[in-house]
């Protein structure tokens, strides 16, 4: 390696970066090296005069007062205003009446229109309604697709969504809390709705009753987008009596999970699995073996190689 | 994310301003600290806090948790440093050359502390010209460079955490601390025998 590149090495080792026997070696060839000796020495008076130059201020003064005026302008600043309360604004308003009046006629000419005066299709034309108002006062309708406009036979079809706003409340062992649970965990689109269901399927339940939305569990540890639902997914399934899943989970965050925080979460999973007995099977061992060599973080890295090293392997 | 972490962005997002106060006094001392040490100036490092804290308000409904909160708000701090003006860095480089004797006028303690209780009087000289010169220096740091150089040196993260907050990857970050170090090796070569 040439000197320049060493400069570069040395630099790592003085700012702490370089560990382990990387550094040994190094701090051997600087014992021995002239030209790398003076490098290391005037890096290592430099790092001392930077920290000894460190500005000094008065944080909690600053803070104190940068908090007070942050509050100030955080309280001038007028409300968000959410969309729904933006239409609830409309409707309040005087131009309310006559904006609808105008809107609501046109709508009506436009579909007399298409109805009654375009020629007849027999294919499908898909004409997206607002949402309306069944009757039922809880029922909406969505997505009326008109499948025959055509009044020759004296009839007319159409298909389209029908869905109801319901609110359900029970005990958390009710199979039906506990499919709407798992649908949540796994279709919401909100990554904080997800979260919540999780956390709430962590706090509410006795370990043994978990059978139900273990698996939706699985599939949000494994493949959710968000890092955050993927961890706390398998913080809760690391509560759960460990097994071949529980296994195949950790191993498949710890070889595909972009976040370290999450393999970091799954490798400590398995190596606490095995340490209270589970069986470190060739699976576990070949997964811990690539780590070694292609993991970028040194924790990881330290804990399988921990395990592998160990006797009862 | 903890759950109560959790909880406190959600309501903010929503406008809840008591929760977005204790959000920020979770994070805004690591935010002000680095503005500090970036700046070196009280008054700059204050504009800077109002700043970040003011974006992160108005785009909390957007943050999705598409991250841990902590790296999209350091990614705004961080973004926030490199593109602040600092007004008073010509008259600060100026009352360095003019009174290098002087303590730096933002800093409220009487002056550099010094290691040996009584150095002597010529140390003392070295000293106080070795810090106006590193001042001095760092400051003529291109921004990303002078950012990446604060943030290991002087707020002490690891290069990989670097790397996260600001965006830059693992490689570009050793390459401004080497150019740095190189840079500030060229200014201070008197000082040092070894160089």
């Amino acid at each position: 390696m040439e000197h320049k590149d060493l400069t570069e090495q040395i630099m790592m080792l003085v700012a702490g970066e370089i560990t382990g026997t990387e550094a040994e070696k190094l701090l051997e060839h600087i014992d021995s090296c002239e030209l790398c000796g003076k490098e290391y020495r005037f890096q290592m008076e430099l790092l001392s005069d930077l920290k000894a130059t460190n500005p000094e201020f008065n944080i909690e003064k600053i803070l104190t007062a940068s908090r007070r005026e942050l509050r100030r302008t955080i309280y001038a600043i007028p409300d968000k205003v959410s969309f729904a309360d933006r239409v609830k604004g409309f409707f309040r308003s005087p131009f309310a009446i006559p904006s609808l009046t105008g809107a609501g006629g046109l709508a009506v000419g436009l579909i007399a229109g298409v109805l009654f005066l375009s020629k007849p299709d027999t294919t499908h034309d898909p004409f997206l309604t607002t949402v309306s108002d069944g009757g039922d006062h809880q029922t909406r309708i969505t997505n009326v697709m008109f499948n025959d406009r055509d009044l020759k036979d004296g009839n007319i079809s159409f298909t389209f969504d029908a869905y109801k706003r319901i609110t359900i409340s029970g005990s958390p062992n009710d199979p039906g809390i506990q499919k709407l649970l798992t649908y949540s965990i796994l279709n919401e689109k909100n990554p904080g709705t997800r979260l919540n269901s999780i956390n709430l399927v962590n706090n509410s339940y006795d370990k043994s009753q978990l059978a139900g939305v273990k698996e939706a569990l699985i599939s949000a540890a494994r493949g959710d987008e968000n890092p955050g639902v993927r961890l706390q997914a398998l913080k809760t399934l690391a509560t759960l009596p460990f097994d071949d899943e529980i296994k195949k989970t950790c191993l498949h965050i710890l070889v595909k999970d972009n976040t370290p925080g999450n393999r970091i979460e799954a490798i400590n999973t398995l190596v606490k699995a095995i340490e209270n007995g589970f069986k470190a099977d060739d699976e576990i061992k070949s997964v811990f073996r690539d780590q070694l060599e292609q993991e970028e973080n040194p924790y990881i890295k330290i804990r399988a190689k921990t395990i592998l090293d160990a006797k009862e392997l | 994310m903890a759950q109560d972490g959790y909880n406190l962005i959600e309501m903010a997002a929503k406008g809840d301003r008591s929760a977005f106060e204790s959000l920020v006094k979770k994070y805004d001392r690591k935010v002000i600290s680095l503005a500090l040490k970036y700046t070196r100036s009280e008054e700059d490092a204050k504009d800077i806090y109002q700043e970040v804290f003011l974006r992160v308000w108005k785009s909390l409904p957007g943050f999705g948790f598409k991250s841990e909160f902590s790296t999209w708000l350091f990614r705004i701090a961080t973004n926030v440093c490199l593109t602040y003006v600092d007004r008073a860095k010509k008259h600060r480089s100026e009352d360095v050359l003019e009174n290098p004797f002087s303590d730096d006028e933002d800093d409220d303690r009487p002056g550099l502390q010094l290691e040996s209780d009584d150095p002597g009087p010529l140390e003392n000289l070295r000293n106080t010209e070795l810090k106006n010169e590193i001042k001095k220096a760092v400051e003529e740091l291109p921004a990303k460079q002078k950012l990446v150089f604060t943030m290991k040196y002087y707020e002490d993260y690891k290069i990989r955490e670097i790397s996260e907050l600001t965006g830059l990857n693992e490689g570009t970050v050793k390459r401004y601390l080497f150019e740095a170090t190189l840079k500030l090796k060229h200014a201070l070569r008197q000082f040092y025998d070894q160089v």
